[in-house]
């Protein structure tokens, strides 16, 4: 499968979708006319984001939500794994480990973001361990389920080849761990969204969740539109994004499966 | 059988005290706990739901009566929320400029690290009228916005001074012996302070039971400006006994105290409880439209209902 045969398609579905969803917001506009601060039109929305756009300064918080976003994506894919891999190896370390990731999966970071920001302050580094902490549970438990579910025949077909811990890791575990390791990457992007906006409510003069607290402060509701609308856009970009790589990858390991 | 009856006969209306349960709101918590408002027929149901959703809820009904900054919901009905203003509480602004040294001069601010919850709101626009006072717009400063943490960054000298309630946070400063310096506007006492609102829909359907709750909620202001000592210790044990510890009790009572300025002022000695005066609200708009807040068409006597007025004499009838 190709990037384009598996892009493509639903991307034009998508468009298909985001095209239905105006027309129906427009028919919602049209038949209960309701007030611009409880349901703002298409056109008062585009009109604001074109005022943030030129008057307001949103690249600049788009610039750095986003710089957030992937900084604590990367750490949070990293440390995931970093935890993951030797847990799925070492059993006394997931008896051990299991409940904290548990009751760490179990806090809403909601409730323990204020902490950070008592202890980090309200620069980026609160948002980027906010985000780099939403998407680490959820790739730790991807790299965990990736590494344990091999066949152990496979392994001692390595072992019966010589080959190294490393040359193992690398030519068995991993490839066969990389669809659950992409599962994890593709859960955790929009998670990192998630994670940045929690993380800029707490207090932040900058990013689209500062843009969103403003809108709400000030009862603009056509700003909170343009601010939610460009936070899905970046999900589905980073979404598709890791799809791609996912794509890509996976197509490269098939690939070399089949040339063997 | 009869006391059930008349339970069951009560009203229920929601109140929105826009902050968490606090001392602050000790009027509201006397009328309901000395039956004010069960006498009214009311039966209230305090909800905390904070800021600027307390004015959605309010607007679509689903809360009755909410307490509103003056600025918050000029913005509100100017964005077209139907909502109407029905009573002041607060008879001056209580936004202070927090610092550990005095401010006298611009000098004295330039270049500072200021914490404030958001660039929005009452406490922005408190900010900005007082940097104007110097003379200071805020890119002269490091306006930092720092949700509700204004206590803690203070204290761990993360800001150089903090934007809040001269009634709350300048007195749990205090209280942790931290040096602290008020700077307010100095037409302070002339800006409307929080105030009660409710809908139009709600007022239009269910204007009486609004009326007698304003009425009952200022016998409380009346009880707690009379005998404070009796409403703290009652409010107290009823409905914040979390509070009666050690390290929150003498704070508490400091807020309470610091509160009770706030509940009267000169014009409201000759006027009667819950409005202030035409030019308060002439004041705040004029404020507001100078920061681009409000455009300059905007009349604040159609949003503001002031025919509510809880003078001593309505008071005498109700206690008859």
């Amino acid at each position: 499968m190709n990037v384009k045969d598996a892009l493509l398609k639903p991307i034009l579905q998508w468009i298909y979708v985001a095209c239905s969803l105006l027309l129906f917001w427009i028919l919602i506009i049209k038949v209960f006319q309701p007030q611009a601060w409880l349901l703002p039109s298409p056109g008062a929305v585009w009109v604001r984001f074109v005022e943030l756009l030129h008057h307001g300064d949103l690249l600049s918080h788009l610039n750095v939500t986003i710089f957030e976003i992937l900084i604590g994506y990367m750490i949070g894919v990293g440390s995931g794994f970093l935890m993951g891999y030797p847990v799925s190896q070492i059993r006394a370390l997931e008896r051990i480990m299991t409940p904290y990731l548990v009751a760490g999966n179990s806090i809403p970071l909601v409730a323990f973001a204020p902490l950070l920001l008592l202890w980090f302050g309200n620069g980026v580094l609160t948002k980027v361990i906010v985000t780099a902490m939403i998407v680490f549970l959820p790739m730790t438990i991807s790299t965990v389920t990736g590494f344990r579910t091999q066949k152990p025949i496979l392994r001692r077909l390595m072992r019966t080849l010589r080959c190294n811990k490393w040359k193992t890791f690398l030519h068995l575990e991993l490839p066969a761990a990389m669809p659950s390791l992409c599962s994890g990457m593709k859960i955790g992007a929009p998670l990192a969204v998630v994670g940045a906006v929690v993380g800029e409510f707490l207090g932040s003069g900058k990013g689209l969740g500062h843009l969103i607290l403003e809108a709400n402060g000030l009862l603009d509701t056509a700003q909170l539109f343009v601010s939610n609308i460009i936070l899905g856009c970046i999900g589905i970009l980073f979404y598709t994004s890791i799809q791609t790589f996912e794509i890509l990858l996976l197509g490269h390991w098939q690939q070399r499966r089949k040339e063997r | 059988m009869i006391p059930l009856l008349m339970f069951l006969a009560l009203d229920k209306l929601t109140f929105a005290a826009g902050y968490i349960p606090n001392i602050q709101f000790a009027p509201f918590y006397i009328a309901a706990e000395r039956g004010y408002y069960q006498q009214a027929g009311l039966e209230i149901e305090f909800d905390y739901t904070i800021g600027p959703d307390v004015l959605k809820m309010v607007a679509k009904g689903h809360i009755q009566v909410g307490s509103v900054d003056p600025d918050a919901y000029l913005i509100a009905t100017h964005r077209g929320m139907p909502l109407v203003h029905l009573a002041t509480l607060y008879q001056n602004y209580p936004i202070t400029l927090i610092s550990k040294k005095p401010i006298v001069t611009g000098a004295d601010l330039k270049d500072s690290a200021i914490g404030i919850s958001g660039t929005f709101g009452a406490s922005y626009l408190g900010l900005k009228a007082i940097l104007k006072q110097f003379h200071l717009v805020p890119t002269d400063l490091d306006i930092r916005s720092i949700g509700y943490n204004q206590v803690s960054y203070y204290q761990q000298n993360k800001v150089d001074a903090v934007v809040g309630y001269i009634n709350n946070e300048a007195v749990i400063l205090k209280q942790m012996g931290l040096d602290v310096h008020n700077t307010q506007l100095k037409q302070n006492g002339h800006l409307p302070g929080v105030g009660l609102m409710s809908s139009q829909v709600v007022l239009k359907n269910h204007g009486s039971k609004v009326n007698a709750f304003l009425i009952a909620t200022f016998r409380g202001v009346q009880d707690v400006l009379a005998e404070p000592e009796s409403c703290f210790n009652e409010v107290m044990r009823a409905y914040l006994p979390h509070l009666e510890t050690e390290a929150h009790l003498e704070t508490t009572r400091a807020v309470f105290e610091a509160t009770l300025p706030f509940l009267q002022s000169d014009w409201s000695d000759s006027n009667g409880l819950g409005q202030c005066s035409q030019e308060s609200w002439k004041r705040l708009q004029l404020l507001m439209q100078n920061e681009g807040l409000l455009p300059v068409e905007f009349e604040w006597q159609q949003h503001v209902d002031r025919s509510f007025l809880y003078s001593r004499k309505e008071s005498k009838n109700i206690q008859d």
